[in-house]
């Protein structure tokens, strides 16, 4: 499956459909960051001139596109009765076969085609964006910004472009908060529960009797049957990305949507558990030409966050 | 000229590349001029006709401007020994009707220095614990990562406890066990196979598994069947060799030990030092790198005489005492 990589090629596979097509038309790029595609559109408007090129230039009234990478494409007819034409395309190999009769019923219409984009490197090329690495002006807030690399490139021969939601994802680190909020005698208890495992030495009887000891004392800190696992599986299920959202404060997202989190950088601990050191939060932009810049910001609420970790034990 | 909106990032870490943009509505200025100070150089610039730029004097002047109302760039910045250096962007723009309309965004420049504040003589260890200790002051307020190597002269025996090297060894011969397998069904990735089953130089478990994950995500994100398969082999390893112990305490541990003090944490926790009776001299390099992995600061190097009444092996963090002053 072949994938556009790049604005110029997106640009190429576009004025190459755009060359193709007769007639008076609006056409636009859009950029769909969620669903990986580089979309053309073109507005036609079925005059005279247009149906003539249809029955006298094109075999049968017929299109012809390279298949590879193209994911979609959808005829609307916008006037008179807005619908959308089903059932003219076909797959003939490595071509794709677009009927255009039906269109010719139509006053307007509109031809979307949908390719796939290898998104992250292509993104990274179009926008330029930032989030704050740490907090440090003021200890809750992330700021976010995107802007457009290259509007120029784009510009070439398409009056609009649109990208959009695009993604920007700011690394919140949750470990500096989860080791301040977990209680002393849990890190007690680690080194107690070590140092048991550790004994080597069978005649140590009276060390071990004390180190059960402390263990038990500490272990009814936890809570009545409870185990130390389970209280490290009950944290580690607090750790859900989507419970983690209600620490996020979007009050100031201005021109971002906070779309979702997701755990980031892991701390492995080989399958019985796994604390995240940081939280990917990503939010959401759109960029055109008339706004080719977006900011904003969130509020990380990490003593609430805290709060609730500390709540556990 | 009207709405005019200009931004520049914030919350700098020295070493970054911040993005800066205006944005403005009505017909385009005469002129837009850039003067920064503290920032290293303009790196990128956005939406210009870069025949109509003039740089020249410390300042950079644009003319022309591809689709309306907009300018944008990225800085670069420089990594100093100064915690906090101030920054500034001004921006002068003359309109077509030559009014003048002048813009600052002032920043600080934020890293994290790390000095030796007090160096004894001896470190004297019995057991009632240590006797002074190295003591290290942060200036600065940006997150740290601390690591420890040794130098050429240190004669104490810096290393991690046998029962861990133990545990990585183990968990080592079965990985080595499963990618031999793999090598036969997946010839064409036999050089990377190769290079993961090279001897590890890490000092945890959580380390090797991290190194091994990075290295095929990175390589193989595109063969998913081998990854898969690598994927599988790793975790047969871990939950077919690794003890109660290593698979759950010892990681545990590591996490919330690795933080000394606020906003500090150490690559390598569980580095012990082995100090003789006869006493000897240990001499190490301590880094510090920022939270986006640069080296934020000039290494400090350490030589001191370590002592014990009995041969002891203690955990090296436990010898420095870290603080941090804003």
């Amino acid at each position: 499956m072949s994938h556009i990589k790049n604005t110029k090629e997106l640009l190429e596979v576009a004025k190459d459909i755009s060359s193709k097509i007769m007639g008076e038309k609006r056409e636009s790029l859009r950029v769909e960051c969620m669903n990986g595609l580089g979309i053309y559109e073109a507005t036609i408007h079925a005059d005279n001139r247009f149906s003539k090129w249809v029955r006298s230039k094109l075999k049968h009234g017929t299109m012809e596109f390279d298949a590879s990478g193209v994911y979609k494409i959808t005829i609307t007819c916008l006037s008179p009765v807005l619908k959308v034409i089903r059932g003219n395309l076909n797959r003939v190999g490595e071509k794709l076969i677009l009927d255009l009769k039906p269109a010719l019923e139509c006053d307007l219409f509109r031809i979307e085609i949908a390719h796939r984009m290898d998104d992250v490197d292509f993104l990274k090329g179009l926008v330029a964006s930032r989030t704050s690495p740490e907090p440090l002006r003021d200890r809750l807030k992330y700021e976010l910004s995107a802007q457009l690399r290259n509007p120029e490139g784009l510009q070439l021969g398409f009056s609009e472009v649109a990208i959009e939601e695009f993604p920007v994802t700011a690394r919140v680190h949750i470990r500096k908060n989860l080791n301040l909020s977990v209680p002393n005698y849990l890190r007690k208890l680690f080194q107690v529960e070590n140092q048991i495992l550790d004994e080597r030495n069978p005649y140590a009887t009276t060390e071990l009797r004390q180190l059960q000891h402390e263990k038990v004392r500490l272990l009814a800190k936890l809570g009545k049957n409870t185990s130390l696992l389970e209280k490290i599986q009950e944290l580690s299920s607090f750790l859900s990305p989507s419970r983690f959202l209600n620490y996020i404060d979007v009050v100031n997202l201005e021109d971002f949507r906070l779309h979702k989190c997701e755990e980031d950088e892991f701390f492995m601990a080989f399958g019985a558990l796994a604390l995240p050191k940081t939280m990917a939060v990503i939010s959401r932009t759109d960029l055109t030409f008339k706004k080719p810049a977006a900011r904003g910001a969130f509020i990380y609420k990490s003593m609430q966050f805290g709060d609730d970790v500390a709540k556990l034990f | 000229m009207k709405d005019i909106e200009f931004f520049l990032a914030d919350d700098i870490i020295q070493g970054e590349d911040v993005p800066f943009y205006l944005l403005w509505k009505g017909d385009a200025p005469k002129s837009i001029e850039i003067v920064s100070e503290g920032f290293k150089d303009i790196i990128e610039m956005h939406n210009a006709v870069e025949s109509e730029i003039d740089v020249g004097d410390g300042k950079t002047v644009f003319r022309e401007f591809h689709v309306p109302g907009y300018l944008g760039g990225v800085l670069s910045t420089d990594i100093t020994d100064q915690p906090f250096v101030h920054a500034s962007l001004n921006v002068k723009i003359i309109s077509e009707d030559g009014e003048t309309i002048l813009l600052t965004e002032k920043r600080e420049l934020y890293t994290t220095r790390i000095d030796l504040a007090k160096l004894p003589k001896e470190i004297f260890y019995n057991e009632s614990g240590l006797h002074r200790n190295i003591s290290i002051n942060l200036m600065g307020i940006t997150t740290v990562v601390l690591s420890i190597e040794e130098l050429e002269d240190n004669k104490a025996l810096i290393d991690i406890p046998d029962d861990i090297k133990e545990a990585i060894e183990k968990f080592s011969n079965a990985l080595i066990h499963g990618f031999e397998k793999l090598k036969a069904q997946f010839p064409n990735h036999l050089e990377v196979i190769d290079y993961l089953l090279n001897t590890s130089t890490e000092t945890t478990i959580t380390e090797y598994v991290e190194r091994i994950e990075e290295n095929f995500k990175e390589s193989f994100s595109r063969d998913k069947a081998f990854l898969e398969a690598v994927v599988t082999v790793l975790f047969t390893a871990l939950s077919g060799q690794a003890s109660v112990r290593d698979r759950i305490l010892r990681p545990l541990m590591e996490y919330f030990e690795s933080n000394a003090a606020e906003g500090v944490f150490l690559e390598n926790p569980f580095l012990h030092i082995r100090i003789p009776r006869e006493g000897c001299i240990m001499a190490v390099k301590i880094s510090g790198s920022n939270i986006l992995g640069q080296d934020c600061t000039k290494p400090l190097e350490i030589r001191v005489k370590v002592r014990a009444t009995d041969e002891s092996l203690i955990p090296l963090k436990d010898i420095f005492s870290i603080r941090r002053s804003k």
